[in-house]
């Protein structure tokens, strides 16, 4: 249970218990309180007051599967919020290993440092210069840093557009397999890691002193039957393995709510192409890795390695959500450009689904046609090349917008909305204007509800209650350091019972699912006060004009939920 | 006769065989037929987790099926 401070400033590394009031909590919960207290709400999120927050959850490093998401937190550049974005691969189970709460970046290194952050075996921590490894994309740093360090390593860190502090930098963390294809993408975060001269974080994958637990019998026994409810849902023991997160483009298409050609359609002409099917059909006929563990201790392995026509890697994972932004958003069905965009992405360090955004905006207002695959690949690489067009990709959809001056931008506070689109899922539309992250469908979505049909997804009634429970059990779930996909195993009651026991187990005391609900309000309520003290109100939780006047083919709805009705989503 | 037009995603392809996913599977099926006899005609069991989108939107079990409709039959999910 330790913090570790790192002064950028003076180059200082300092190392302390948890304070009592960041104890018990983990992932995006501490980083919300600790950003909350330590910085300064209307500060420059690119300046030294500002402070990078990495938290493994609360379970991380414990023996339960698919709790290796780190929550990297501080506030965002892109936003203006406090922020949150987490990422899989093998940091946050490494970190949980070495007894490491927190990791702390503050202050802002000299003007021309670069600098690398090791913490080795021991969980003790080193800064290092890191000036030769300036405008490296993260595959090649990657291969460096593991060369230099060992292989027993892990890593998280920035590329070029990290370095260059754009808006929708990203941080990357290496995978199982050592690539830096996982990522911390929302929020601009890479921004914030490069204004403060940090190019990695290296990390000991051979940590043995993790926390103790309180009561390691009851937490082992419900870690088995919680994996043992994984591997019987159907979702995450078949449908995730054999096709990913792709699999859900048929369903949001067969709704109607799939945001195409930059929001302008519900269904994406050559959906087909790129949904599921076609991913594992192309995959496996070219021998690639349709089913691929991507994160430590992962048994649902929803990942999958995208090979070319000769067998040879092009990227790691194909998800569902760039295939939207890089597919569906700039009318593209070709799985090999989208598969060639997501490598560039990650190489460059950037959110796939803000700079797939961002080109689609610019598509929209006419600087390239829709569909043009090698305008989008060279819009993207612009961006390494810090070229103006670059600039502006990498600085996200509101930077084109405002320089095409062209209206139709699908973001809230700055961050672009995902795959499902407010006007045929109008409680995610809900989630994206009240998220105090911006719009971001993993904050509250609610295609589950749909599915089931415990709600009309087309209707404004019960949205807004829909999406507050979703996101409360979101906030309480990113506390934990389960992976969200993993965390659907918590439709059964024998699971949901096992994890509020095991986290029971861990704090040493009784925990009911009235303190899972109150773990995941008291962040929303922290997040939100913070962003009140920003300078936010309650017209930012707003959606953009056009969803209100521009109806969506095929229900040709427009955004229905009320301003006064979203004004009563924090009313808990 | 109701004449329906059919597309199956995921594992559910396995279930027609000689299946094109590219053209789908046209069925006829008794006037007055409901969601879960279409969905019997398939094989998919009344508690297995396979969506049934008509017209786009998620048909219940108990749903009549319209005539000419175009069906989309896919896993349950929940997002990316």
């Amino acid at each position: 249970m330790k913090l570790i401070r790192i002064d950028m400033t003076r180059q200082q590394i300092r190392e302390e218990n948890v304070p009592e009031a960041y104890s018990g909590i983990g992932g995006r919960g501490l980083t919300a309180l600790l950003i909350d207290a330590e910085v300064p709400a209307r500060c420059d999120a690119l300046g030294p007051e500002n402070k990078l927050v990495f938290a493994p959850g609360l379970l991380s490093g414990t023996s339960l599967v698919n709790t290796s998401r780190i929550s990297i937190g501080a506030k965002s550049p892109l936003t203006g919020t406090i922020k949150e974005s987490n990422s899989g691969g093998k940091i946050a189970a490494c970190l949980g290993k070495l007894g490491i709460t927190a990791i702390v970046v503050e202050g802002r290194a000299p003007a021309g440092k670069l600098f690398v952050l090791t913490v080795d075996a021991q969980g003790k921590a080193a800064l290092l210069d890191g000036t030769n490894y300036r405008g490296l994309r993260t595959y090649a740093l990657c291969a460096k840093l593991l060369e230099t360090h060992g292989a027993k390593n892990t890593i998280a860190c920035i590329g070029p557009a990290g370095e260059a502090q754009m808006l929708s930098a990203s941080i990357q963390t290496t995978d199982v397999d050592d690539r830096p294809c996982r990522a911390a993408g929302r929020g601009g975060l890479g921004a914030v890691m490069g204004a403060k001269g940090l190019k990695a974080v290296v990390v000991s994958t051979e940590g043995r002193s993790p926390d103790e637990m309180a009561d390691p019998e009851t937490f082992k026994e419900q870690a088995k039957l919680f994996a043992q409810e994984l591997r019987n849902n159907p979702f995450t023991s078949k449908v995730l393995p054999r096709y990913g997160t792709a699999s859900t483009m048929a369903a949001v298409n067969a709704l109607g709510a799939f945001p195409s050609y930059n929001a302008t359609k519900g269904v994406f002409d050559g959906w087909e192409k790129i949904n599921g099917d076609a991913l594992a059909k192309t995959i496996t006929a070219r021998g690639g890795q349709a089913q691929h563990m991507g994160c430590a201790q992962c048994i649902v392995q929803c990942s999958n390695v995208f090979v070319d026509e000769k067998g040879r890697y092009v990227t790691s994972s194909l998800e569902y959500e760039t295939l939207w932004s890089m597919g569906g958003m700039l009318g593209i069905d070709d799985l090999d450009t989208i598969a060639r965009l997501d490598y560039l992405c990650d190489d460059i360090g950037l959110d796939t689904i803000n700079t797939g955004v961002a080109v689609a905006v610019a598509m929209d207002a006419g600087y390239k046609p829709f569909g043009d695959r090698e305008a989008a690949i060279q819009m993207v690489e612009e961006v390494a090349r810090g070229t103006e067009m670059g600039r502006l990709i990498g600085n996200g959809p509101d930077a084109v917008g405002k320089h095409f001056n062209h209206h139709r931008v699908p973001t809230v506070k700055g961050q672009s909305i995902a795959a499902y689109d407010p006007r045929g899922m109008q409680g995610n539309g809900v989630t994206y204007a009240t998220s105090p992250m911006g719009a971001d469908h993993t904050a509250g979505n609610m295609l589950g509800l749909y599915l089931g049909k415990k709600l009309d997804p087309l209707a404004p009634e019960g949205q807004v209650d829909g999406s507050r429970k979703v996101q409360i059990g979101m906030a309480a779930m990113d506390c934990t350091g389960m992976c969200i996909l993993a965390g659907m195993g918590m439709a059964t009651p024998a699971a949901t019972e096992a994890m509020f026991k095991m986290i029971g187990a861990k704090l040493g005391k009784p925990f009911s699912a009235a303190d899972y609900a109150g773990m995941g309000m008291r962040v929303l309520k922290v997040e939100r006060e913070f962003n009140r003290k920003a300078g936010l109100t309650s017209q930012d939780d707003r959606l953009p004009r056009f969803f209100r006047e521009e109806p969506l083919p095929p229900h040709n709805k427009v955004f229905l939920v009320s301003d006064e009705d979203l004004d009563k989503l924090h009313n808990f | 006769m109701l004449t329906v037009h059919i597309k199956l995603y995921g594992s559910l392809p396995g279930r027609v065989p000689g299946y094109d996913p590219e053209k789908g599977v046209t069925l006829e099926l008794d006037p007055g037929a409901r969601i879960s006899d279409l969905a019997a005609r398939l094989g998919i069991g009344a508690d297995e987790e396979a969506v049934i989108a008509m017209a786009g939107r998620v048909a219940r079990r108990d749903d009549p099926v319209e005539n000419g409709a175009s069906l989309r039959i896919f896993p349950v999910a929940h997002g990316g």
